[in-house]
């Protein structure tokens, strides 16, 4: 299958050059005729593993550990605009 | 006279306790070799000299003072640059990240600064941890210090090679489907990826969460286990991490009960396309359990043929949403642009490599209405069956043993342009990712002035101590 490159990297939010785009085109429908492979492969009956562990659940009482708005750390010195301390983002309505 | 080349943890600490050396005398040695040396390997991205130094004066005091120190206390180490140590950077090898500094301690630090250790640098990989070659880094070419026209392994290649060229006592790496365990093998060196859950992942950048594993890197299997028991266990700001305590026998294990384990070896793991001198040195190391009267047996994992299809389509999808989050909103530079759409397009289109783009826009794919049943879903369940495989040989044998890598460690650039080929170097490494499990990458011994050929031994899950007792009854005899 021709992969609709333009259309996934959109969705996924990336810009490409058009040497990207051909390049990408071709390299993954490459990968999506290997992968074809696992329909050979019988699943009926055999539920999905979705995580990387058989662990449980884990449960706290829904309680404030930290006060972020008292104390955010260092992580604000990464924001590349600030405006009192908040990070400043760019406008999302007119 | 201080030998780098032959100082482990374990003959560090002994040196310590009895005064042939302080930390700081080594800590120093250390910059003036990597200050040399590492022009011609790039393992380092940056250094930490002076909060290196500055630990090394708190422990030469306490050494001074008398008091007890703890076990990693002055060991010299080297850290991916995807771990987050507070007031370092953490670039993960990407644009997007170049300017970040980490705003506190991951979780396997933490328990590392308890334990004494200090940190010389952060090392390269390929850019958040994708590749196997280490030459996608957005910022240097790490090279293989056993020959420096060949790659050094990746994604964790600049730990690998640091802990390799002498430039660090022992590393951090992770694994996401080899990344630990291919460069040691390319390198020459012990690299563990432990079980899923084992070791904190709080403060790791993340790729695929499923899948991601916090390694080690070590010139010993002993060390490997020392290291181990420091930082396993559970972090209550890592939902996946387990609540499993490891006992004494990691470290000071029971040779008569590790003789009476028995060793699966896997047809599978043993086909065409391996080079042969893997094939052979790996038979060869059968052998030798065999001499050391320790009972080896045939055994299969039929679904191991299907685990690159599978891995190449969990983990991007994971990688898709991971990645998400380095939108030019909160690090980095923003670009200038007339609406937010248009600033994700920028920044990313900017910040990242062509092979997390190339990961980004495949996950989105699998992931998307219409697809998610064909691909993600199917993936799932197949990768279910390949867990269900290791669970029932795991009802015969106590361990399974296999080649790490199906080539030598090959040129600088002979895979850089085919993705195919490169995602092949990972076959016989993912299997365990996707299952879970525990898994050791050890030199073969005898090789000489030869390339270096790791051989890798996948446990039970939490059963760490039988690959480590195994491999050091193997380096030992």
């Amino acid at each position: 299958m021709e992969f609709d490159v333009e259309y996934f990297a959109r969705l996924a939010r990336i810009r490409l050059t058009d040497e990207e785009k051909t390049r990408l085109a071709k390299e993954l429908s490459d990968v999506l005729a290997y992968v074809e492979e696992l329909k050979r492969v019988d699943t009926k009956d055999v539920a999905p593993m979705t995580g990387g562990t058989d662990l449980r659940n884990i449960y706290r009482e829904d309680e404030s550990v930290r006060n972020v708005f008292d104390d955010c750390g260092k992580g604000p010195a990464n924001f590349p605009d600030t405006k009192d301390g908040f990070l400043k983002v760019p406008k999302i309505f007119e | 006279m201080i030998k780098l080349e032959e100082l482990t943890i374990k003959k560090f600490r002994e040196g310590l306790a009895k005064k042939e050396f302080s930390a700081s005398e080594v800590a120093r040695l250390f910059f003036d070799y990597i200050e040399v040396k590492d022009k011609e390997i790039e393992a380092y991205l940056s250094l930490n000299r002076d909060g290196a130094l500055e630990r090394a004066r708190q422990i030469d005091a306490a050494v001074a003072s008398g008091k007890e120190i703890p076990s990693l206390a002055g060991v010299p180490m080297a850290i991916k640059d995807v771990i987050l140590i507070e007031g370092l950077p953490a670039t993960a090898a990407s644009k997007i990240l170049e300017k970040y500094v980490a705003a506190y301690d991951a979780g396997v630090i933490k328990k590392l600064k308890a334990a004494g250790a200090l940190f010389l640098g952060k090392t390269n990989l390929d850019e958040f941890a994708m590749g196997s070659s280490t030459e996608q880094s957005a910022f240097k070419v790490t090279r293989n210090p056993r020959d420096t026209s060949l790659v050094p392994g990746g994604s964790s290649g600049g730990s690998a090679a640091a802990v390799a060229a002498d430039m660090a006592v022992a590393a951090l790496g992770t694994d996401t489907g080899g990344s630990v365990r291919q460069p040691a093998a390319f390198c020459g060196v012990v690299g563990m990826k432990p079980t899923y859950g084992a070791i904190s992942r709080y403060g790791v950048i993340a790729m695929a969460s499923s899948l991601d594993q916090v390694g080690t890197f070590s010139k010993t299997v002993e060390d490997a286990a020392i290291l181990f028991k420091e930082i396993a266990g559970h972090d209550p700001k890592d939902a996946t991490s387990a609540t499993v305590t490891y006992g004494d026998e990691l470290v000071n294990p029971d040779f008569h009960k590790i003789r009476e384990l028995t060793v699966g070896v896997p047809e599978e793991y043993f086909i065409e396309g391996t080079d042969a001198e893997i094939i052979s040195a790996v038979q060869g190391v059968m052998k030798e359990f065999e001499t050391l009267k320790i009972k080896v047996k045939k055994i299969h994992l039929p679904h191991t043929k299907y685990a690159l299809s599978v891995y190449y389509i969990v983990m991007p999808a994971e990688v898709s949403t991971n990645l998400a989050r380095y939108d030019g909103i909160r690090y980095g530079e923003r670009a200038k642009s007339e609406n937010l759409l248009d600033l994700y397009y920028q920044d990313r289109g900017n910040g990242l490599g062509l092979e997390p783009k190339r990961r980004s826009i495949l996950g989105t794919f699998v992931l998307s209405a219409g697809y998610y049943d064909a691909y993600y879903a199917k993936a799932q369940r197949v990768r279910a069956l390949i867990k269900q495989d290791f669970d029932e040989a795991f009802l015969d044998v106590d361990v399974i043993l296999t080649p790490v890598t199906p080539t030598l460690p090959f040129k600088l650039g002979e895979k850089a342009s085919d993705p195919m080929q490169m995602y092949l170097s990972d076959i016989f490494t993912i299997t365990l990712n996707l299952a879970g499990l525990p898994g050791i990458s050890i030199p073969v011994k005898g090789r000489g002035d030869k390339l270096p050929i790791g051989f890798q031994l996948i446990g039970r899950p939490w059963h760490e101590a039988d690959i480590l007792g195994l491999g050091r009854y193997y380096e030992q005899s």
